[in-house]
Parts: structure tokens; C-alpha cells; sequence
């Protein structure tokens, strides 16, 4: 007010406040107005006066121009901004909600192979079993995740990555599916409250007005009221919280198949219907997993087969004890065959290594005069192979190429034979093949333990398939056509264990089983004890179909032979196998003067099944008479040279189902045979499961069709 | 992608869970992996193979975590499992004084059958049912939040003490807020000693490769293209 008042009359003010005078009261004002500050025109060092020094140059009232202000503040001093460390830290949320809508803090959008790692969406078969608490939280879930993709697919297009669109896309669809899954749940159960609101509205034992008790049962009461009030809360109880079962709880009242005995047959049979979704059961006497298909180490050996001076240990001088797993059954896996394929199908291959067995052997003539040669494995080793005179080798070539193009289907390329009546003797004898070479094809190639297959009426097919399965697994990896699992084979049943556990199997070892429980001539269920806790636990239950090996059935199992497995601790490799840290030998039945063949199979430290320096090699064959056993493998332990240890028991039975299964619900595996792969085991797997589920089992894409999400 | 400019030295690490049934031993990994939690998760089953990174500032180490896949119920629990095992998680539950002495337990078993490097950790779960563990912070003090008391029955004394003499790791956690689980995990990368890294396959296959090594298979690998039908004799 005071400053608009005065400006008029500035240059008055100026020139009355330069002048002495009286009148101090009114400069006093003047200097406290802003104005008079502004007036005083800012001189910095150097600044140019006018010329004539006169302050007022310019200003004249009669033309209307008045004092100049000066517009700018170029050389006024600038304030100075505080530095930023003086200043108070901002305070921000590290855990801010906005950053949810992002995969990560690193990256606006996630790369498309990270985009593409997610499952299928819920069913609404699945939502079902859930409570209205988890659906509620799936659908923010859905709901978060669907603006997390929205975010990323914005941020792609503003930055033009160009990239993403279809896997975000196809992430967004799983997505809305289950949303959709959810809706249609929803809408399920809000017309089974409907139609079970109008029902109650016509119950007379229901009550819906609020006053008194909501359900009144007419007819009688089985408990008080108060008992099942309280049973009712459990039940509601139990549906929202997962309640701390004790473990006779946890054991179900019915199971889709009980399985007794963790051997190798019986764990894929296992993994393979808990993949399938059947809910199952997986019970062992003993407390290792395996069976008579496990891998112990040494003191169990020494234990099982007592060959040892009571109170001594002889295990003491063998190392550490972990570091034996010696297999009970010497047997290896065909690169080529089915159980690699069911390994590879099931992914169970990712809880095992294997490593290649370093050859194949063969033994020509007996006693010290013996050679073994390694059966050729490709063009190059048959040439060279001292199993063949040379004219030999041209004969063997066009039988082996003969086999490689051999179609059962195709009548070209059979030679003029009839398949169906032909024997593998006539088939031999056309290509003019000498006796030791049918000899080590029959035995090492084809790996038939006796002679009986050549003359088998017809029975050329399956010889020329199995020389086929050799090759294609020499062909696989080359040098051998053997692989077999570190740690020993042990872990096979073991892994396919797993496989069962995580689609839901439940295992339970160190249980004995007392009673298979009949209706009529079907079994229903088993009554069982669990032993080595405290208390033992008892229990009971029940299953449509059981599946076991034959020490469960000793009723419904008969004898087929028996085995000789003789078990040794070697310091040294076997002699003429090139000092390989594994091979099979196999010495065929009329080379030593008998009906069956030897085998020997050898593994040592490279698989880690003993410590370094020792070798394992079990020889094993079918027996032949009723005494004198270790006559009857001496030819095949005569090649191991010095034995540390020796462990054979006394023959072993083999067993094989009397019925199929069919009519009592219960199928029984057969035992481990003499052959030296597992080509046998996997029939008996296929052959079982085609009894118990009625359809041929198609392990190929097993995983695919039913994993929700692994990982 | 994203995440690393210059390639650090990465190496795989197979890490096993132990601890009773329903402590939260799937919860934990799951939080840690996939930074989710889910209220009254049904026992494992599905998926028990997970893997997820952690980057340390010199190198990148991959978790390989093997769940129990509910073996662990009826004491069936495979030697398998234990196998070239370089870390271990032994999870117990605060809340569950029998837990504790079942995570002893599995110690002690871990010590007989596992590598003798093994690191182990002792988690003792489900911090946010007691009244230190209110959510974010251990700190954060509740005022009267808590409105039926404390839920704990073990004290953090008792496991550390013990965690101390065994010459473990020890955490206590919470799945369900998340608190200090990546804790854990950076924790047992750290312990890692770098010696046992270098090898392929855990310390225990390391006396045996180096030679062999090449005739170790991989049968999930494409088959050898020169493979041809019928026999290469």
C-alpha cells in the first residue's frame, strides 16, 4: 500500500532523501519500503556508469517513462542448493506393492523362456476339491498374475523388444483358464445351495428360521448331542487345517494297490500306477529298499551269507563300509533296451548316472588253455578279433549285415525263409557259419543261455531281434552295449521309488505283512505291523489289487530252477580284459562241457560300488545237479584268479506265479533270472500290468500327459 | 538374462530337506523359489526336483532341491536321496517340541550316511506363529498384537546351543511371511567350501572320475547320429 502510494513520486522521494533535510521521519519509511530497496540500482565491480553519471538518464515523466527496473537477477547471487547428503533421506517401501507387478526387480519383462516355464491351468475337476478360502486366493492370484503379464507385455511393446508376445499370450491363457475354472466352480456350488436350500425348505427335520436348533433328526439319536456337535466341529476342522495325524492315521482306510516288496519290478510297477494316478501303497519287510534286487555293502553281505567266525569282523579291513554296494543280482542294463526306455520316459534318469560297461567278453575252449576275446563291437574289432579265422569274418559280415536289414514284416528280406517254421540252425547254416561262431552269436550276442532256441521251429524272429537290440546298443554309445548305474543297481528301484513317492505313493519299509484278507476267492485288503518304532504299529486296510514278489506268496508261487550266484571280492582286474574297470564274461554251455552258460559280470571302484582298488565280479549260472555247486561255477571262478572273499549260498529257487491274477486280484511278479540284463525284468512289468489293467503299457509321454508343473 | 552382465562361475549344488512331516519344509523351498506361500498345503506331491539360482558376489551357485516327496512319513527315506548331498536343510517346527528331536534325528543320520563336506542348516520354522515373529522384522514389537499368547516351544536358545555343538547353520524363519528364508539359502551358498564346487558331481564322485569320466552316459541326450541300425560289427 504504503510503496504503491509512494511510487508516483520517486524521483521527488530521490532527490528530497539526497538532499539534507528535516524531514528524517519520512526516509525512515522510504528506506523500510521494498521499493526503496529496488530503487537503489545494484552496482557490481566494473559495472559502467553512464556517461554522464546521471542515475536518472532516461526517466522523464513527461513522456511517460518511468524508472527503469531491472528485469533480471542475472548478478544477483543465486541461492545455492542444499547437497543431497544434508538433505533428510527419502524413505521409500523396499517391499512397495507396485513391485509386484513385475517377475523380478531386474527386468521389466521376463525372456521368453522364462515367459514359456509354467504348467496347465486348473481344471474344474480339481477346483472342486478345494475350499472357498483357496479359491478365493487362487482367483487374486490369477488376478495379480494377469496384471504382472499385462505390465511386462506393455513394457515390451513401449521398448519395441519385439519378442515374448506369444508366450506371454500363451501364459495369460493358462491363466484365464483356471479364472474361468473357478467362475464355473463357483456356479456349481451356488445351485447346489440353491436346490439344497429348497430341499431343507421342505424337510421337516430342517429348520431354517434361526430360532432353536438348525437340524432336528426325527427318527433317533446314535449320539448325544453334544458328541456330535463336536464331531461335526472336528470335521469342519479338519477341512481347514491340516490336523497333526499320528501315523496310523496317515495310513488310508483304502488303497487303489498295495505293493509288497521294493524290487526292481515291483518299484516301476509302482512308479508307473502312481503316475497313472492310482493311489498306492509300497510296503517292504526289510529296512532297505530293493529287495532281492538290492545293492548291500559289505558287513550285510558278510551277514546274509554268515561265512565269517562269530565275534570277528572281517569287514573291519575293507574300508569304509558306505563305500561297498554290492549287487545280490549281477546284471546289466542294455543301452537299448526297455528299461533304459522306461528310465528315460519316467525322468527317473535324473536321480542316476550311469557309465558304460567297458566290454563284453567271450570265453573259446576250457581249462587252461582257454582264450577270452572281446566280442567284437564294431567292423574295425571284428577284424582284428581272434574269435574267427579270416574266411569266417567274410561269413559273419553278410550274416550281420543280413540282420541289420532284416524286416519281420517284409518277406524280401528274409533270404527264402519261412519265418514261420524256419529254425535259427537253418538260418545259420546258410550262411555256412562255423560252430564257435554260432556259439558266441548265440550266447554273447543273442545271449541265450543254452542251446535249445536253435532249434525252435519259428524261432528265428526272435533270435535275429535279439542280435538286433545288441547292435543297436553297441551302436548306441559304442564299445559295449552294457550301461549300468554308479552306486550299483541298487539305485534303480530306489529312484523309480521316488518317482512313485512324488506322484503321492506312500512307502513304508521295515513292515511285515501277517494276513492277506480274502472275500471269497478275492483278496480286499492286508492286515500288516510296522516295525522298529515304538510302539510296532498295527494296521489294517485295503486295496482292489495287490502286487508282490514271490517271497509275499510262498502259497501261490512254484519253483521253475535255480540259480548259482557266487559273489567275490577281487584286488585285481579279471585277466585278459585288458585291465577294464568293468565287463561281463560269458562262457558258453559247450565250451565247458554244459547245458548252461557261465556268466561272470565284474564292476569295480569306476562305479562306485567298493573302494578304490577292489573289483566285484559275481559269476553266476543256472544249476544243473543237486550237489556240488561250486563245481558246476568252478570254470567261471577259475578266471577270477586270487579271491579275497568269496560269498555263495546255497542255490537260489526261482520262482513264477501259478495264476495270473485275474480271479484273486493278486499278481506276483517272477524272480530274477540268469540272463545278464534286465530285458527280462521288463517283461515281467509289461506282462503284469496288461493282466492288472486290462491295456498294453505305453510308457512313452507318461509324464507328459499328466505332470501338472514341475519345476 | 537380465541378471548378469559378465558370466560369474557357476556351479550346481544338490541340496536335501529333512525335518518331520507338516514343519514346512516344502513351504520353505517354495518361498524361496517361486516367493509364494500357500495356507494348508497339501503334503508334497507332484513336483519334488526344484531348482533355483543364488548369486553370490563371486560366483553363481544352482540349487538342485530335492524334497522328501513324503518318504520321510514312515521313516522310509532312500540312501539315494542322501547321495552326493552338498547341503542339507534340516527344518524343524517352533511350535512342536517333538520336531526338534526328530531334526537330532536327522542330523545324526545325516552325518553317518551323507558326504562327510556336508553343510548343514537347522531352520526351525513357522516364526510368524510366535510372538517375535510378526511379520517383516524379527524386531518389529507387537503392542499387544498377540491376542492368545505365544505359540513357541522351543526356545532359540535350546536349538542354537545346539545347532552350535553339532556346528550347524541356524535360522529361524517364517515360510509364511518369508522372513529370512533367502537368509538361509545365501547363507548355505556362503558355506559351501569352493574346493567341493569344482568337482562335477559332488565330493563324493571325485575319487573315482577324472579318468573315466568320458564314459559316463547321458541317456536323455540325443542318440549318437552315426548310430545305424542293425550291428556295428
Amino acid at each position: 500500500m504504503a510503496s504503491a502510494a509512494i511510487r508516483p513520486s520517486m524521483g521527488a522521494l530521490g532527490r528530497i532523501s539526497s538532499a539534507p533535510s528535516p524531514l528524517r521521519p519520512l526516509t525512515q519509511t522510504a528506506s523500510l519500503s521494498t521499493t526503496a530497496a529496488l530503487l537503489k540500482r545494484h552496482k557490481y565491480r566494473g559495472a559502467r556508469d553512464n556517461k554522464d553519471h546521471s542515475k536518472h538518464r532516461g526517466e522523464s515523466a513527461i513522456r511517460r517513462t518511468g524508472t527503469r527496473w531491472r528485469l533480471s537477477m542475472s548478478d544477483e547471487p543465486l541461492p545455492q542448493p542444499v547437497p543431497r547428503s544434508e538433505l533428510p533421506a527419502i524413505e521409500t517401501d523396499p517391499d512397495h506393492g507396485l513391485w509386484e507387478f513385475f517377475a523380478n526387480r531386474k527386468t521389466v519383462a521376463q525372456p521368453p523362456a522364462e515367459e514359456a516355464k509354467h504348467g496347465r491351468g486348473w481344471t474344474a475337476e480339481e477346483l472342486r476339491y478345494k475350499s472357498w478360502d483357496d479359491l478365493h486366493r487362487l482367483w487374486w492370484v490369477c488376478v495379480k498374475e494377469r496384471n504382472r503379464i499385462a505390465t511386462a507385455t506393455w513394457e515390451r511393446n513401449k521398448s519395441g523388444l519385439g519378442f515374448g508376445d506369444s508366450e506371454s499370450k500363451n501364459r495369460d491363457h493358462e491363466v484365464r483358464r483356471t479364472m474361468r475354472a473357478i467362475k464355473h466352480v463357483l456356479t456349481e456350488r451356488f445351485y447346489a445351495w440353491e436346490d439344497a436350500v429348497k430341499l431343507a425348505e421342505k424337510d421337516p427335520e430342517v429348520n431354517l428360521t434361526g430360532n432353536g436348533p438348525a437340524f432336528t433328526p426325527s427318527n433317533y439319536l446314535e449320539h448325544s448331542d453334544a458328541a456330535s456337535e463336536a464331531s461335526f466341529l472336528l470335521c469342519f476342522r479338519s477341512n481347514h487345517q491340516r490336523p497333526n495325524l499320528t501315523m496310523a492315521e496317515e495310513i488310508a482306510p483304502e488303497y487303489d494297490v498295495i505293493v509288497l516288496g521294493t524290487g526292481l519290478t515291483e518299484c516301476v510297477l509302482s512308479g508307473v500306477l502312481s503316475v497313472k494316478g492310482k493311489k498306492v501303497l509300497h510296503i517292504d519287510r526289510n529296512d532297505h529298499y530293493g529287495g532281492e534286487s538290492a545293492s548291500v555293502n559289505l558287513e550285510a553281505l558278510f551277514k546274509k551269507y554268515g561265512n565269517y567266525a562269530q565275534g570277528s569282523e572281517p569287514w573291519k579291513q575293507y574300508g569304509r563300509l558306505n563305500d561297498w554296494n554290492i549287487d545280490l543280482v549281477p546284471k546289466f542294463l542294455m543301452s537299448s533296451g526297455e528299461l533304459t526306455n522306461i528310465l528315460v520316459s519316467t525322468d527317473v534318469t535324473r536321480y542316476l548316472e550311469f557309465k558304460l560297461v567297458a566290454g563284453s567278453y567271450v570265453q573259446q575252449g576250457a581249462g587252461p588253455k582257454a582264450t577270452v576275446a572281446k566280442v567284437p563291437s564294431d567292423a574295425a574289432e571284428a577284424l582284428r578279433s581272434p574269435l574267427m579265422g579270416i574266411f569266417e569274418k567274410r561269413r559273419m559280415k553278410s550274416f550281420i549285415e543280413w540282420v541289420g536289414q532284416f524286416d519281420p514284416k517284409d518277406p524280401a528280406t528274409h533270404k527264402g525263409f519261412d519265418m514261420s517254421s524256419c529254425t535259427m540252425k537253418d538260418v545259420y547254416d546258410k550262411f555256412g557259419l562255423e560252430a564257435t561262431t554260432k556259439d558266441f552269436i548265440g550266447h554273447a550276442m543273442a545271449l541265450y543261455q543254452t542251446d535249445a532256441y536253435l532249434d525252435v521251429k519259428g524261432g528265428a524272429p526272435e533270435a535275429i531281434e535279439r542280435l538286433r537290440l545288441y547292435g543297436n546298443s553297441v551302436a548306441r554309445y559304442g564299445k559295449s552295449p552294457y550301461i549300468y548305474p554308479l552306486y550299483g543297481l541298487g539305485e534303480l528301484p530306489q529312484g523309480f521309488a521316488r518317482l512313485s513317492a512324488i506322484y503321492g505313493g506312500t512307502y513304508m519299509l521295515n513292515t511285515s505283512v501277517e494276513e492277506i484278507v480274502y472275500e471269497g476267492d478275492t483278496a480286499v485288503g492286508i492286515k500288516a505291523t510296522m516295525r522298529g518304532i515304538e510302539p510296532e504299529m498295527k494296521f489294517e486296510t485295503k486295496a482292489k489289487t495287490i502286487i508282490g514278489d514271490p517271497s509275499y506268496f510262498p502259497g501261490k508261487v512254484r519253483v521253475v530252477g535255480h540259480v548259482l550266484r557266487a559273489i567275490c571280492i577281487l584286488k585285481h582286474p579279471i585277466a585278459s580284459t585288458s585291465d577294464s574297470d568293468s565287463c561281463q564274461i560269458i562262457i558258453p554251455q559247450s565250451q565247458v562241457g554244459r547245458k548252461n552258460d557261465i556268466y561272470i559280470a565284474c564292476v569295480s571302484s569306476a562305479h562306485n560300488v567298493c573302494p578304490k582298488g577292489y573289483w566285484i565280479a559275481i559269476v553266476s549260472t543256472i544249476a544243473e545237479t543237486s550237489a556240488n555247486h561250486h563245481l558246476e561255477l568252478a570254470p567261471g571262478i577259475e578266471r577270477l584268479g586270487k579271491i579275497e572273499e568269496q560269498f555263495m549260498g546255497p542255490p537260489i529257487p526261482l520262482y513264477e506265479p501259478i495264476e495270473d491274477g485275474t480271479k484273486d486280484h493278486i499278481y506276483i511278479s517272477k524272480s530274477y533270472d540268469a540272463s545278464s540284463h534286465f530285458e527280462t525284468a521288463t517283461d515281467d512289468v509289461r506282462d503284469i500290468y496288461r493282466r492288472l489293467a486290462g491295456e498294453e503299457l505305453v510308457v512313452e509321454g507318461l509324464r507328459e500327459g499328466i505332470q501338472v508343473a514341475a519345476d | 538374462m537380465a541378471d548378469s552382465s559378465a558370466p560369474k562361475p557357476s556351479s550346481s549344488v544338490k541340496l536335501v530337506l529333512l525335518g518331520e512331516a507338516a514343519v514346512g519344509k516344502s513351504s520353505l523351498v517354495l518361498r524361496f523359489v517361486n516367493n509364494d506361500f500357500q495356507e494348508n498345503k497339501e503334503p508334497t506331491i507332484g513336483a519334488a526336483f526344484l531348482t533355483q539360482k543364488c548369486n553370490l558376489p563371486t560366483r553363481t551357485i544352482k540349487f538342485e532341491i530335492w524334497d522328501t516327496a513324503g518318504q520321510e512319513r514312515f521313516a522310509s527315506l532312500a540312501p539315494m536321496y542322501y547321495r552326493n548331498a552338498q547341503a542339507a536343510l534340516v527344518v524343524y517346527d517352533l511350535t512342536k517340541p517333538t520336531s526338534l528331536i526328530k531334526a537330532k534325528h536327522w542330523v545324526a543320520e545325516l552325518q553317518r550316511q551323507a558326504s562327510p563336506g556336508i553343510v548343514i542348516a537347522l531352520v526351525g520354522n513357522k516364526l510368524d506363529l510366535t510372538e517375535d515373529g510378526t511379520g517383516s522384522g524379527g524386531d518389529a514389537e507387537d503392542a499387544g498384537g498377540e491376542d492368545s499368547g505365544d505359540a513357541r516351544k522351543i526356545s532359540t536358545e535350546e536349538a542354537k546351543t545346539y545347532a552350535e555343538e553339532e556346528g550347524l547353520l541356524f535360522f529361524e524363519t517364517s515360510a509364511k511371511t518369508g522372513f529370512n528364508v533367502t537368509e538361509v539359502f545365501t547363507a548355505i551358498a556362503n558355506a559351501i567350501p569352493e574346493t567341493s564346487l569344482k568337482t562335477a558331481r559332488g565330493p563324493g564322485a571325485s575319487h573315482a572320475a577324472a579318468r573315466t569320466e568320458e564314459q559316463r552316459v547321458n541317456l536323455n541326450g540325443p542318440r549318437d547320429p552315426n548310430a545305424k541300425e542293425g550291428c556295428a560289427c
